[in-house]
C-alpha cells in the first residue's frame, strides 16, 4: 500500500487557538480515507491543511510536515494554486458558479492553461462529466447554467470541476449531507469509481457512509487524532474506548469537552 | 442455581458501558440480553427435567421438557426477530454489533442445547424397565457437570467475563473424557449382556446428547470472547 500523503506533527493554530495537536498520519494512494469526529474535533480543520485551505484564515500557522509524493507542501516555496489543482476539494454545498455547465468545468483547465486547443477542452470537459457520471445527463444543455441542475447534480458537477484539472488528491468536506438518498448513492458510488484514479480524503458526519465508502477511518476528537485504521477494523473492533462511544452514539466519559 | 433478575442485567450492563444518547437504544439491547438469560435458565431447567426424567421415569415430566422445548424454540425465534430488528434500525457498530451478532450466534447454540434434552426426556420412554441397573452415575455426573457450565457460561456473558468463559471451555475436557469411558463401559456391558443391547444404545445416545451440549457450551464461550475482545476465539488461542 503506497502512501500517497504522510503527514507529520501537525499542529494546527487559529492565532492563539490551537486546533490541532501533533497529528500523525497517512492518506494511502487509490483510498478512501474517512475523517470522522463529533463537531469542532479537527476533522475539517485538518482536511484543509492539505490544500493549504488554511492560509486563507488570517493569522493561521501550521507546523509539522504534510509529504505529497515526498515533497513537503507546508513549504514556503510551494505554489498553492498548483497545489490546489493537485489536491482538489469539493464542498459541503454545491457551489457551482453562476455560469454554463461548460464553463464550471472549463474553468480550472482555463485557469491552468491545460489544452491547447478548443476540441481538447471540449474533450476535457466532456471526459470530467462522463467520470463523474453526470455527461449522460447533461449532454444537451453544456451552455445552459449550472444553477438550474438539481443539488445532486450540482455537486457531480463539481466533483467533475475537481477532476477536470487533473487533480491526484481529492478532499471531500461532507459532499452529500445537503443531498436526498439517492442523490447520495450516486455521489458515493462515484466516489468508490473515483478512487480508483484519485486518493480521497471524506469528511463525514454520517458514520454509515463512512463504513460504506472508505477503507482507512481516522478518528478526531478535540484536535487530537485518537484512532486510524482499516475501516473494517475500526467499526467493528475499535481500539480506543472514545472511538466507540462516538460510533455507538454513546456518550464520552469527558462530556464536558466534547 | 444464579438468580438473574432484569434489574440486575440493567445494573451490570450500564456499569461496564456508558449509556447510549438515545436511550431506548440501550434498553433495545438491555432487553436482547434479558432475553438470552431467560433462553439460558428455561434450557438450564430442561437439562436439569430431563435427567430426573432419566432418574425416575416420570412421564409426565417428560411431557413437560418437550413442550417446554417449543417454548424454547419460539423465544429463539424472539431473539432472531429481535435482533434482525436492532441490526435494521439501529445499524449497531463495534460493541453494539458484537453484542446482537454475539446473541444471535449464543440463542442457536442455547436452542440446540434444549433439543438435546428434550431427546433425553423423549428417549427414556424408548427404554427397557431393566434400564436402572445400568450404571448411570457417569450420566448424572455427565449431566451435572454441563448443567454447571451452562450456569457459569451465562453469568459469564451477563458479566462479559471472558476469563470465566474460558474456565467453563476448559471443562468441555472432563465431559469428554467422562463420555468416552461411558461408551467404553457401554460397550464391555453389551459384550457381557447382548440381550439389553437395545438400553444400552440408547443411553450410549443419551450421553453423546450431553457431550454435545458440552460442545456447544464451548461455542458459547468462543461467542463470550469475540463479543468481549472482537476477534475470533480461534485466532486468540492459536497453538
Amino acid at each position: 500500500m503506497k502512501e500517497k500523503i504522510i503527514v507529520k506533527d501537525l499542529s494546527l493554530f487559529y492565532g492563539a487557538t490551537q486546533a490541532l495537536f501533533n497529528v500523525n498520519m497517512c492518506l494511502p494512494e487509490n483510498k478512501v480515507t474517512a475523517l470522522i469526529g463529533p463537531s469542532g474535533c479537527g476533522k475539517s480543520s485538518f482536511m484543509r491543511c492539505l490544500n493549504r485551505m488554511n492560509d486563507l484564515v488570517q493569522g493561521v500557522v501550521q507546523k509539522g510536515e504534510i509529504i505529497l509524493d515526498n515533497q513537503n507542501i507546508l513549504d514556503k516555496n510551494i505554489d498553492v494554486v498548483l497545489l490546489r489543482a493537485r489536491v482538489g476539494m469539493v464542498f459541503q454545498k454545491p457551489n457551482p458558479f453562476p455560469k454554463s455547465i461548460y464553463d464550471n468545468i472549463a474553468y480550472g483547465p482555463r485557469l491552468h492553461g491545460l489544452f491547447s486547443c478548443k476540441k481538447e477542452l471540449d474533450e476535457i470537459v466532456e471526459k470530467s462529466l462522463k467520470k463523474a457520471g453526470l455527461f449522460s445527463e447533461v449532454q444537451d444543455r453544456l451552455q445552459k447554467s449550472a444553477l438550474g441542475l438539481s443539488g445532486g447534480q450540482q455537486q457531480r458537477l463539481c466533483i467533475a470541476r475537481a477532476i477536470a484539472v487533473n487533480p491526484e488528491v481529492i478532499l471531500m468536506d461532507e459532499p452529500t449531507s445537503a443531498l436526498d438518498p439517492v442523490a447520495t448513492a450516486r455521489v458515493e458510488e462515484l466516489i468508490d469509481e473515483l478512487k480508483q484514479k484519485y486518493t480521497i480524503a471524506l469528511v463525514t458526519h454520517n458514520l454509515q457512509q463512512a463504513a460504506r465508502v472508505s477503507q482507512r477511518v481516522a478518528f478526531f476528537h478535540k484536535g487530537n487524532l485518537l484512532e486510524s485504521g482499516e475501516t473494517e477494523h475500526v467499526f467493528t473492533n475499535p481500539q480506543d474506548k472514545r472511538t466507540q462511544d462516538y460510533l455507538t452514539g454513546r456518550l464520552f466519559y469527558d462530556t464536558n469537552n466534547s | 442455581m444464579t438468580l438473574i433478575t432484569a434489574n440486575n442485567t440493567e445494573k451490570t450492563i450500564e456499569s461496564m458501558t456508558q449509556k447510549h444518547i438515545v436511550k431506548s437504544y440501550g434498553k433495545d439491547l438491555t432487553k436482547l440480553t434479558e432475553l438470552l438469560l431467560k433462553m439460558g435458565e428455561m434450557v438450564k431447567k430442561a437439562i436439569t427435567n430431563a435427567l430426573v426424567v432419566l432418574e425416575t421415569g416420570n412421564r409426565e415430566l417428560a411431557d413437560k421438557v418437550i413442550k417446554g422445548d417449543v417454548d424454547i424454540d419460539r423465544l429463539e425465534n424472539k431473539i432472531d426477530n429481535f435482533s434482525v430488528r436492532i441490526l435494521a434500525l439501529r445499524q449497531p457498530v463495534a460493541q453494539d454489533l458484537r453484542h446482537v451478532i454475539a446473541s444471535l450466534k449464543i440463542s442457536s447454540h442455547l436452542e440446540r442445547i434444549a433439543d438435546y434434552a428434550e431427546h433425553i426426556a423423549n428417549r427414556q420412554s424408548s427404554l427397557d424397565d431393566t434400564y436402572k441397573t445400568h450404571k448411570l452415575s457417569i450420566l448424572f455426573k455427565l449431566g451435572k457437570i454441563v448443567n454447571g457450565m451452562l450456569d457459569d457460561i451465562m453469568i459469564a456473558f451477563q458479566e462479559r467475563d471472558d476469563e470465566k468463559a474460558n474456565l467453563v471451555w476448559d471443562q468441555d475436557d472432563k465431559v469428554d473424557s467422562l463420555y468416552t469411558k461411558f461408551i467404553k463401559d457401554q460397550i464391555k456391558y453389551i459384550a457381557k449382556h447382548p440381550e439389553d443391547t437395545n438400553n444400552s444404545i440408547h443411553l450410549m445416545i443419551m450421553a453423546k446428547n450431553l457431550e454435545r451440549m458440552g460442545d456447544h457450551i464451548t461455542n458459547v464461550a468462543e461467542n463470550i470472547h469475540y463479543l468481549v475482545h472482537g476477534t475470533l476465539w480461534a485466532d486468540s488461542h492459536k497453538k
